[in-house]
């Protein structure tokens, strides 16, 4: 029987009830949180128990860290004092465990905790949306402007490319128009529940939408592949699924390199800067690979 | 206007500000303000730490002390001063209540 499995983790940041909600239930089946990855959550294998996660945020604490925080150890000595193990942190999210039948929860103020839970996506989950968003509005103008109006030189392939580029740009503002915009939502609602003595609202509608929207794109991307290959369009195919190849890989590598830079004890600046710098560098080599090979088969022609 | 912040207190806030009136760890203000309150008001570990960081960025505690992972804090001045006027606001209500109610 398998002791390791993984899992897509698709929940929100801000979706702590989602994310204790869940670990909760694969403890019950025995299957126990060991890493998490960029995407994917390695789980291993134990005796079933009745354990309790929970979760709460500290603002300051950042993947690019070597260690944790003065915060994050403040927090982790009183949790320990009420009886929660640190398992592990996601980001700004800070995740533990009891099993104590009725344990005295980490965060007893709903009105402090959508403050820090504000507080901590401030921080990177906001940002990076909008950069996204930025981003996606760039490229939309950069390679809608060449779809609509080719250079002379360019043909048939070059301007499928562009195609490429503009669709690209619209997941870009779609992705961050989903994740802007559900947070808001969900920031407004608990914002009123909380005010009126409540908790924080449930984010699992928003989640439920980004993964909808996740799904429609990848049936469009299907359709379209398909469609390009039932007209004989084999290059672009191959060369757009090369292209998410070198995405994913991409990925992959920056979340190992990040992990190793950490345990040189780099300070969080040089550790982002580094990072970016490996991005830059790969993404350059990579997708400078993938137009080699498809200029050199001659796939796009 | 926007309320200024702490110009009100939750009872979590003036029970931990009340544990910092004598220097006081913060492993054992969840446990103080327990005791102090009959059991009536919990603090957990997670509000704990964020409010005693919010308080540290406000002024209105200092860290006195850091023993291994024992960290002390004490009122400032600017604490007192909210402590008390949170107490005056109480007092205000009270009477306030009495006054009405005997009506």
């Amino acid at each position: 029987m398998k002791n390791v499995k993984y899992y897509f983790w698709d929940y929100l940041l801000y979706d702590f009830a989602g994310v204790e909600e869940r670990l909760s239930a694969l403890a019950a089946q025995g299957w126990y949180l060991d890493k998490i990855g960029a995407m994917l959550w390695k789980f291993r294998k134990g005796e079933p128990r009745a354990v309790t996660y929970a979760v709460t945020y500290v603002p300051e604490a950042s993947e690019f860290n070597a260690s944790p925080t003065k915060g994050q150890r403040e927090l982790e000595t009183y949790c320990e004092e009420a009886g929660w193990t640190k398992v592990a942190d996601w980001f700004q999210m800070q995740i533990y465990a009891t099993e104590q039948p009725s344990p005295l929860p980490l965060e007893t103020d709903e009105k402090l905790r959508l403050i820090t839970i504000h507080r901590s996506m401030r921080k990177n989950y906001l940002p990076s949306s909008i950069l996204l968003a930025v981003i996606g509005v760039m490229l939309l103008i950069m390679q809608g402007s060449n779809l609509l109006s080719p250079p002379s030189y360019a043909g048939a392939t070059l301007r499928s490319t562009y195609l490429v580029g503009v669709l690209d740009a619209l997941l870009l503002l779609m992705m961050s128009g989903v994740n802007l915009g559900g947070y808001y939502f969900w920031y407004r609602k608990s914002g009123e529940q909380v005010e009126r003595g409540g908790g924080c609202a449930r984010a699992s509608f928003y989640r439920g939408f980004n993964k909808a929207a996740l799904t429609a794109l990848l049936i469009l991307m299907i359709y379209w592949l398909g469609s390009m290959l039932a007209g004989s369009d084999l290059g672009m195919a191959v060369y757009i699924v090369g292209y998410m190849a070198v995405i994913s890989l991409l990925t992959f590598l920056l979340k190992k390199i990040q992990r190793g830079l950490k345990r040189f004890g780099l300070s969080r600046g040089m550790n982002i800067f580094l990072t970016l710098l490996a991005d830059l560098v790969l993404a350059f080599v990579f997708i400078g690979i993938l137009i080699y090979v498809v200029l050199k088969t001659g796939l796009l022609f | 206007m926007p309320r200024e912040k702490f110009q009100t207190l939750t009872e979590q806030m003036f029970y931990i500000l009340l544990c910092m009136r004598t220097e006081c760890c913060g492993m054992d203000m969840m446990r103080r303000v327990e005791e102090m309150t009959g059991g009536r008001v919990s603090v957990g570990p997670g509000t704990l730490y964020n409010l005693l960081d919010q308080f540290s960025a406000a002024g209105m505690i200092r860290e006195t002390s850091v023993e291994g992972r024992r960290r002390s804090y004490l009122l400032t001045q600017k604490g007192s001063q909210a402590l008390r006027k949170e107490y005056e606001r109480l007092c205000q209500m009270t009477e306030d209540y009495n006054r009405v109610t005997e009506e």
